[in-house]
C-alpha cells in the first residue's frame, strides 16, 4: 500500500515536472514574435516573415505557474532522503494570497498566409484552464486544521476555483497602415466550451471556532459550484457510447470570442504593442449544473450526548442537517481567461531590439502580472534572445531565452521563460518550455534586399 | 559568422553544463505524506435537571420529585409491614353447659301424664383481656349441641338458640328422648351463621352473652314415674370458628412492627465532607381498616453510620403516643390513613439523615384503643389490615461542604486515541445550582491500577443566590485537561474511569442551606482539541 502511494505520488510530481518542462512560454516565447506563426496566439499583429506557413504538428503547451516552489510541494526534511508533501511547509509558503495556474494549449493547426499588406491566418486550438486562488487561512486550515483558529474566524472568502475547456477555431487577419508603421491584427474565434467547474463569484464561507466550546459557526452565502459537461466524465453509466464525442463536437456552449492586437512604430527605435487575447464569454447552457449550498449561518455545538449510540453517524448527520442544499441545471456565464500583453520595444539597431513586455493572465480576479526585460538578435536565419521575467507575486526572477530557425522551409523554434530550471529546479516555481516545428514558404519574398544581412561578412 | 555560432553554441553548453545542479533530487524516493492537523471539534453537550442529576447520584435507590413549592426532593418509600385481621384477632373456643330438672314427682299416674318444663340459658363468652363481643358473623365453625335425658320417659324437647341465627331466624332443634335414646349429639356447621351477644336474657343491652332456650315435655305413662330432679343436661360447643365481621370491643392490644430503611444509597458514596438537610422529614403511613383507633410510639427509631455510630430519635414525637384512626361503623370498609410526621419541629430527624446514615432503624408499637385516642365502637373484619410504611422525604435544601462523591465509569474508548498525540478537552459547564463541585479523574487499568490521573480542578461553580432563595445567575467554568502524547499513551489500556468529585454548595463554609429548584439546569458541554498524526502509509 505504501509503495503503491509512493508510486502514485512520484508519478504525479513527475508529470508535472514533464509538464512544466514542455510548458508554454508566453514571454520569452513572444519575443519570437514575426519569426514563428504561432505568436499570433498572443499577438494577432504579428505578420509572419513568410508567405505561407503551416505546423507539422498539433503542439500541446502547458504552463505550470504557482507561488509554491517545488522544494516546498516535495520538501525534503534535513539530514533525509526521502522528500514528503509536508503541509506544514506549504503553509509556511503561502501568502496572504496566493495562485496556482495550469493551462494547457493543443495547437491542433496554423495556416498561414501572407499578403502585401498583411497577414492571413486560420487556426484551430484546444484550451484547458485551471486556476486556483487560495488565501493563506485555507491553506492553514487544510494543514493544520481548526486548531490554529480556536478564538478566530477563517475567511475562505475570495478563494477561487475555475477549471474550463474549451475548443476554438478562427479565422485572423492583420493589416498594415501608415506606411507600415501601424500594424492592427484581429482574430476571430468560434469557441465552443467542453468542461468548466467553478466556484461562483461572490461565494464566501467563514468558520469561527469558539475560543471556550470550540462551537462552529458557519457562514456561507452564494455557495455554488457550476459545472458542465463533466456529468458525462462522473456519471459516464448515464449516457451512451458517442454522447461525449457528440456534446465535445457540438453543443449550445459556444460563443463568439476575438483577439485584438496592434503595434506601433512611434519612432524607428521604438515600438510600441499591445494585445489583448480571448476576449468573449461562454454561456453555459447544455449540462449545466448547479451545486447550490444556501445562504444561511450555522452553529453547530456538537450532539446531544444524552444516550448516544453510533456518534460518528449521528455526529455526521447534525452536522450535515445545519445545510441544505440543491441541485438546479441553470445556464451560467463566465468569462473566457482574457490575456494581456504591452511590450515596449527599443531597437539598437535593425536586428537588435530590448524589450519590456507586461503579461497578465486575468482567469481570476487578482492574479499577478508578469513582466520581462528582453534582448533579441536576429541573424540572417534565426534568432536568439534571452530575458529576465519578475513575477511580483513572490519576487522571484527567471531568466528565459528563446531561439527561433529559418533553415529553408522547416523551422524549428524553442522558447523558455526559466532556462536555470535545471539549477536547483526544487527552487523555482514557474518552469516552461516550448518547442515546435513549421513548415514555411516564401520567406525572403517579403523582404528588401537590403534588411538581408550577411553574417559571413560580418 | 561560423565563429559566431559556434561561440553561442559552446557558450549554451557551458551555461547549462554551469546551471544544471540536480542533487535535491538524488537518492531521493518519495516517502509518507504526514498529515498531522489540529482539529477542535465541539463534541456536544449534556443537560442534567436538578432531578436527573440526583438521579444519576443515587442509584434509583430512591425516587425524585418535588414539593408543592417546587424544592426537588429525594424520597425513600418502603411498605413495611402489614397486619391482618387473622393474626390480630381469633375467636375463642366456647363451651357451655347447664340442666333443666322436670321440677315435679309424677308416680305411676291413672292416666298418661304430661309434665312440661321450660328455660331459657344465658351464658357467657369466654375471652382475653377486655375484649367484648357483640355479634360474630361467621365465616367457618362448628357448633356441638349435647341433651342428655335422666328420665325413663320419653322426653319431647325444643332448643331455640336465641344467640345463633341461620338465615334470619335462631336456630332451634326439636326432638324426642326416650329410655332407649336418651342422648342428642348434634355436630352443625356455623358457616354463615350469625352470633349475637348484645343482650341478656331480659332483652338489656349487655356484651358476650349466649342464650338458648330449652323446652321440653316428659309423658309419664301409668306404670311410669319421674322424679322431680330427674331433668335434661345440655351442652353445647362453638369451636373452629373463622369470622367475617365481628363487633363489640377489641380492648387493648399491643402490636409491635420493626423494620430497617437499609436502601439509602444516596449517601453511600460520599466519602468525606459535611452534609447538612435544612428540613427533612421522615412520614410513617398507617393506612387501617380495623374498625378501632391505635395509639404509636415508637421504642426504638435510630439512623446508623457507615462507622456504626448510632443515632436515636429524640423529641415530643418520640416522647407522645401518636393516634392513628380507624373507621367508624359507619365507614366500615373504608381504610383510614393516618401520618406520623417526624421533621425538625417535634424531633432531631434532620441531625439523623445530615450524619448520611446507612440505614434506619425503626421499632414501631401499636396499641388498640388507647386511652388518649378517640372512644370508637370496634369491629373488625376478615379483610381488616393494617398497612404500615414510611416515606423519607429529604427537600433538597441542604449544606454541602467539600462533599466528596466517587463515580465509576467504563472506559472503552482507548482504541480511538491511536492517531492522537495530543489532546485538549476544554469542558464548559453553565450552572444554575446553587453547588460546585471539583473534579479528578483517574484512569484505571483492567487490575484497577491508575494509570492517569487529571488532577482535581473546578468542574462547575455554584451559582450565587439571592434574597428568594433562587440563583439569580448562571455561572460558566471552562475547564482544560490537557494530555500530552505519554498521557495518551498511558491512558490506552484503562477500561474505567474514576470520578472524584467534591461538592459545596454556595457559602458552603458560611453553613447557609440552599434550595434546589426543579427549574435548575446543570449543561456541560463538551469539546476536544487533538493533534493527530496521519500517515499516508496508514501507520
Amino acid at each position: 500500500m505504501a509503495n503503491k502511494m509512493r508510486k502514485v505520488l512520484l508519478l504525479v510530481v513527475l508529470s508535472i515536472i514533464c509538464s512544466a518542462t514542455f510548458a508554454q512560454g508566453y514571454l520569452s516565447f513572444y519575443q519570437l514574435r514575426d519569426i514563428v506563426p504561432q505568436t499570433q496566439n498572443l499577438q494577432p499583429a504579428f505578420i509572419p516573415d513568410n508567405t505561407f506557413s503551416i505546423s507539422l504538428i498539433p503542439t500541446v503547451g502547458v504552463n505550470v505557474q504557482g507561488d509554491w516552489a517545488l522544494e516546498d510541494i516535495l520538501s525534503r526534511p534535513p539530514g533525509q532522503d526521502e522528500l514528503t508533501v509536508d503541509f506544514n511547509v506549504l503553509s509556511a509558503a503561502t501568502n496572504a494570497s496566493d495562485f496556482l495556474s495550469i493551462d494547457a494549449t493543443v495547437n491542433v493547426f496554423h495556416l498561414g498566409y501572407k499578403t502585401k499588406v498583411g497577414a492571413f491566418s486560420l487556426f484551430s486550438n484546444v484550451k484547458s484552464n485551471l486556476d486556483f486562488k487560495y488565501n493563506e487561512d485555507l491553506i492553514d486550515f487544510l494543514a493544520n486544521g481548526n486548531g490554529d483558529f480556536v478564538g478566530e474566524t477563517i475567511d475562505f472568502s475570495g478563494n477561487s476555483l475555475k477549471y474550463e475547456a474549451f475548443q476554438e477555431i478562427g479565422l485572423g487577419y492583420a493589416n498594415t497602415y501608415l506606411n507600415n508603421r501601424l500594424t492592427a491584427g484581429v482574430r476571430m474565434k468560434l469557441v465552443t466550451g467542453m468542461f468548466h467547474a467553478s466556484i461562483q463569484e461572490g461565494a464566501s464561507a467563514t468558520l469561527a471556532t469558539d475560543v471556550n466550546d470550540f462551537t462552529w459557526t458557519v457562514n456561507m452565502q452564494n455557495a455554488t459550484v457550476n459545472t458542465a459537461g463533466l456529468d458525462y466524465l462522473f456519471n459516464s453509466d448515464d449516457y451512451a457510447d458517442g454522447d461525449l464525442t457528440s456534446y465535445l463536437t457540438n453543443n449550445q456552449n459556444s460563443t463568439v470570442a476575438f483577439d485584438l492586437g496592434a503595434k506601433f512604430k512611434i519612432k524607428e527605435w521604438l515600438e510600441v504593442e499591445a494585445a489583448i487575447n480571448d476576449i468573449g464569454s461562454i454561456t453555459w447552457k447544455e449540462q449545466a449544473r448547479n451545486y447550490n449550498i444556501y445562504d444561511t449561518t450555522a452553529v453547530f455545538s456538537g450532539v446531544e450526548l444524552r444516550g448516544i449510540e453510533d456518534s460518528d453517524q449521528v455526529f455526521e448527520d447534525s452536522l450535515t442537517a445545519k445545510f441544505r442544499s440543491d441541485e438546479t441545471r441553470r445556464a451560467f456565464k463566465s468569462n473566457l481567461p482574457t490575456r494581456i500583453f504591452l511590450t515596449a520595444s527599443y531597437y539598437l539597431t535593425a536586428n537588435d531590439r530590448f524589450s519590456v513586455t507586461y503579461f497578465k493572465r486575468a482567469a481570476l480576479e487578482g492574479m499577478p502580472a508578469n513582466m520581462a526585460f528582453s534582448f533579441n538578435h536576429r541573424f540572417e536565419k534565426f534568432v536568439v534572445g534571452v530575458q529576465a521575467l519578475y513575477r511580483g507575486s513572490n519576487n522571484e526572477i527567471n531568466f528565459g531565452a528563446n531561439v527561433g530557425t529559418n533553415f529553408g522551409p522547416v523551422q524549428l523554434f524553442a522558447a523558455t521563460d526559466n532556462f536555470l530550471i535545471l539549477n536547483k529546479p526544487e527552487t523555482y516555481s514557474k518552469a516552461d518550455f516550448r518547442v515546435g516545428l513549421n513548415l514555411l514558404f516564401g520567406y525572403k519574398k517579403w523582404k528588401k534586399k537590403d534588411d538581408i544581412v550577411d553574417l559571413d561578412k560580418l | 559568422m561560423k565563429k559566431l555560432t559556434n561561440l553561442i553554441l559552446i557558450g549554451g553548453i557551458l551555461l547549462c553544463s554551469w546551471s544544471c545542479n540536480l542533487d535535491y533530487f538524488e537518492r531521493a524516493e518519495i516517502g509518507d505524506i504526514v498529515f498531522d492537523p489540529s482539529i477542535a471539534i465541539p463534541v456536544g453537550e449534556i443537560t442534567y435537571t436538578v432531578e436527573e442529576l440526583f438521579q444519576e447520584l443515587n442509584d434509583a435507590g430512591a425516587e425524585v420529585g418535588s414539593t408543592p413549592d417546587n424544592v426537588v426532593t429525594l424520597t425513600y418509600e418502603q411498605q413495611l409491614q402489614s397486619q391482618t385481621a387473622t393474626s390480630f384477632l381469633a375467636v375463642q373456643d366456647q363451651s357451655f353447659g347447664g340442666t333443666l330438672s322436670g321440677g315435679s314427682n309424677v308416680t305411676n299416674p291413672a292416666t298418661q301424664t304430661t309434665v312440661s318444663v321450660s328455660n331459657t340459658f344465658e351464658f357467657q363468652l369466654s375471652q382475653r383481656n377486655s375484649e367484648e363481643y357483640d355479634s360474630i358473623y361467621f365465616q367457618d365453625g362448628r357448633l356441638n349441641v349435647q341433651l342428655q335425658s335422666e328420665f325413663s320417659s320419653p322426653v319431647d324437647y325444643t332448643l331455640t338458640f336465641i344467640s345463633l341465627e341461620d338465615n334470619g331466624s335462631p336456630y332451634v332443634l326439636t326432638g324426642r328422648l326416650t329410655a332407649s335414646s336418651p342422648n342428642l349429639d348434634l355436630n352443625q356447621s356455623l358457616a354463615g351463621w350469625r352470633g349475637f351477644f348484645h343482650l341478656d336474657r331480659n332483652g338489656n343491652v349487655a356484651s358476650d352473652r349466649f342464650l338458648v332456650s330449652l323446652a321440653y315435655d316428659v309423658i309419664v305413662s301409668p306404670g311410669s314415674s319421674i322424679t322431680a330432679t330427674e331433668g335434661i343436661d345440655l351442652n353445647v360447643a362453638i369451636t373452629n370458628t373463622a369470622f367475617d365481621a365481628v363487633y363489640g370491643d377489641v380492648g387493648t392490644k399491643d402490636l409491635t412492627v420493626s423494620f430497617d430503611v437499609a436502601n439509602l444509597d444516596f449517601f453511600s458514596q460520599f466519602s468525606s465532607g459535611t452534609l447538612r438537610f435544612a428540613n427533612p422529614s421522615v412520614d410513617i403511613i398507617f393506612q387501617n381498616s380495623f374498625g378501632f383507633p391505635l395509639g404509636v410510639t415508637f421504642p426504638e427509631f435510630a439512623a446508623i453510620t457507615d462507622n456504626g455510630t448510632i443515632i436515636p430519635l429524640t423529641g415530643t414525637v418520640n416522647d407522645n403516643v401518636n393516634i392513628v384512626t380507624g373507621p367508624s361503623l359507619a365507614q366500615q370498609g373504608d381504610i383510614q390513613v393516618s401520618n406520623v410526621i417526624i421533621d425538625r419541629n417535634n424531633s432531631n430527624i434532620d441531625q439523623l439523615l445530615s450524619a448520611q446514615p446507612r440505614k434506619i432503624v425503626v421499632d414501631v408499637n401499636t396499641v388498640s384503643n388507647p386511652p388518649s385516642g378517640p372512644d370508637q365502637y370496634n369491629f373488625v373484619e376478615e379483610s381488616s389490615i393494617l398497612d404500615v410504611s414510611t416515606r423519607i422525604e429529604i427537600p433538597l435544601e441542604l449544606n454541602l461542604n467539600n462533599l466528596g462523591a466517587e463515580r465509576s465509569v467504563n472506559f472503552t474508548n482507548g482504541d480511538n486515541l491511536t492517531d492522537a498525540t495530543r489532546l485538549l478537552f476544554r469542558i464548559v459547564s453553565e450552572n444554575e445550582l446553587p453547588m460546585g463541585g471539583n473534579i479528578e479523574l483517574q484512569f484505571k487499568d483492567s487490575n484497577g491500577d491508575v494509570v492517569f490521573t487529571v488532577d482535581e480542578q473546578q468542574g462547575f461553580s455554584a451559582a450565587a443566590v439571592g434574597p428568594d432563595g433562587r440563583t439569580t445567575e448562571v455561572t460558566t467554568t471552562v475547564s482544560s485537561i490537557q494530555m500530552q502524547d505519554a498521557d495518551i499513551r498511558a491512558i490506552e489500556n484503562a477500561t474505567t474511569i474514576s470520578v472524584l468529585v467534591n461538592l459545596s454548595t454556595t457559602n458552603a463554609s458560611s453553613n447557609d442551606a440552599v434550595k434546589f429548584f426543579n427549574d435548575y439546569e446543570l449543561k456541560f458541554k463538551l469539546a476536544v482539541q487533538a493533534d493527530v498524526s496521519l500517515n499516508s502509509n496508514g501507520e
